[in-house]
């Protein structure tokens, strides 16, 4: 569960409480859960998202389909998209996640139209998230402070253009044999195809994550 | 902690992708587009004026973009000076790159070949006239040459131009609350044009707006307030189609060398006694 200040000068300045859960179906199969709701912009549900994670721990990886439906209800735009990526675990603390998006957007309401999948605007790409944990044991029931880096455009069901390059900090501080306390600082690159870069993308999070 | 080694690793693959010889310093540390947009609007610099045409119930005018004048092709736009006399344009906007490297050499070249056409023009600027090679040009030759890269003109009291400056693949702050206010003032129509387009196709691509949510705010903003077209340079190619409601154009190219796709072009816009209607002319490749 996340506490989420969302802020790209001039674009959007929104509250985001969001949701995300993983829910074990087996031995080889997890159910990831996605959810969000706005507060100050386009305040209302913003996100919905569920993915099936098939688990492939021989070679360390996990292959992923997943489906989101996200809206923008003070600009009356909505966008359905779908994504599959191979998410490989090479080391303890360093995964690397790559594959397909796609996505549709349609720019005509709110209403029942808004879970159309419209092609005329819409696009694949490149998805991708690098996470190293650089602090910390990789076992987060041994250390009680960790601390990750990621580099990505697609992160707990958030999805950005392949050449919009966010970047993350999330220190994390165990609580509890279950409960750990997150923090999220993102900053992004914009302007990649005009090698002119550009910063003023920012989020900053507070995250409460719980081991059932 | 980080070794030196993947420090060095990290610093190379920063050059990689983003030197390609150019000014390092420029392309992280660039003026930032609020304090571009600030300049353009603050009415310190030059900014063009509405044209007095022979006839503002019926003129043409061309739009093109991406011209990249370098030392070796200069003198480019001799096909298109015939196209201003056999199709009797009365002006041209060009949308951004009018240099490859946006040095003081290269924008002194674009302007005396621009002006050399013989009908005024609006410009706007792109990627490549921002960031350069050299220590001097950049924003702040574009302003002494050019003068603001952000503002609005109306032609003939029917078709307002609003450029943009987007040429650090963002809008800003500044921008946004400015189009919106330029916007809220009707105009029979309206033509929002600016280097980067809002789309490129349906394959994976990086040549347009790279925030989805800049994207989705100014294509609300273009449709609430019924604009005609939006209308965007950067890539080499010409593509046609909708984005929402909104006529959007991806102009075509002048570039010398090569296309992204298709040939290189511009779009002929004609207003007519209350219509406003539109033609690709195909340049060849």
């Amino acid at each position: 569960m996340w506490l989420l200040s969302h802020q790209e000068s001039g674009v959007i300045s929104s509250l985001l409480l969001n949701y995300f859960g993983r829910f074990d179906l087996g031995e080889r199969l997890n159910l990831l859960v996605g959810g969000s709701a706005g507060f100050i912009e386009n305040v209302g549900p913003t996100l919905l998202g569920l993915s099936t994670e098939l688990k492939v721990d021989e070679i360390r990886s996990h292959f992923v389909l997943g489906v989101q439906h996200e809206r923008w209800s003070g600009w009356g735009i909505t966008e359905n998209r779908a994504e599959s990526y191979w998410d490989f675990r090479p080391l303890p603390s360093l995964s690397l996640a790559v594959g397909y998006s796609y996505r549709a957007p349609q720019y005509r309401g709110l209403g029942i139209q808004s879970l159309s999948w419209p092609t005329a605007t819409a696009e694949w790409g490149a998805l991708y998230r690098l996470e190293w944990k650089f602090l910390g044991h990789s076992d987060s029931q041994v250390a009680r402070l960790s601390a990750s880096f990621l580099v990505w455009n697609y992160d707990r069901m958030r999805l950005a253009t392949s050449d919009n390059i966010h970047f993350s900090i999330i220190p994390s501080y165990r609580l509890s044999q279950s409960g750990s306390l997150q923090v999220m600082l993102m900053t992004a690159v914009k302007g990649f195809s005009g090698a002119v870069v550009s910063w003023d993308q920012l989020d900053l999070g507070l995250g409460w994550k719980y081991d059932f | 902690m980080i070794s030196r080694r993947s420090s060095a690793a990290l610093l190379l693959v920063f050059c990689l992708f983003f030197g390609c010889g150019k000014n390092l310093a420029q392309v992280f540390f660039h003026v930032s587009v609020d304090q571009r947009a600030k300049e353009s609007l603050s009415g310190t610099i030059r900014v063009p004026t509405p044209l007095s045409l022979s006839d503002p119930s019926s003129f043409r005018f061309a739009v093109f973009g991406d011209v990249q004048i370098r030392a070796e092709n200069k003198n480019m736009l001799t096909t298109f000076k015939n196209e201003v006399t056999d199709r009797n344009i009365d002006f041209f906007v060009v949308l951004g790159d009018l240099t490859e490297d946006g040095n003081n050499q290269e924008l002194a070249d674009i302007k005396s070949d621009l002006d050399q056409v013989g009908v005024p023009y609006y410009a706007t600027i792109g990627n490549h006239d921002l960031f350069q090679a050299n220590p001097s040009g950049g924003w702040e030759s574009w302003k002494s040459t050019f003068g603001a890269a952000t503002y609005s003109v109306t032609l003939g009291n029917a078709v307002r131009l609003i450029l943009l400056d987007t040429s650090s693949g963002n809008i800003g702050a500044t921008q946004f609350k400015w189009l919106e206010n330029q916007l809220k003032t009707q105009a029979p129509f309206t033509l929002v044009g600016s280097h980067y387009p809002v789309n490129d196709g349906s394959g994976p691509s990086i040549w347009r707006l790279e925030s989805v949510e800049e994207r989705y705010k100014l294509t609300s903003l273009l449709d609430r307030y019924g604009v005609y077209a939006y209308l965007g340079g950067h890539v080499h190619g010409y593509r046609e189609g909708r984005v929402g409601n909104i006529l959007h154009l991806t102009i075509g190219s002048m570039y010398p060398y090569a296309l992204d796709f298709g040939t290189r072009g511009y779009v002929l816009f004609q207003y007519e006694r209350g219509n406003l209607t539109w033609e690709r002319i195909d340049l060849g490749a």
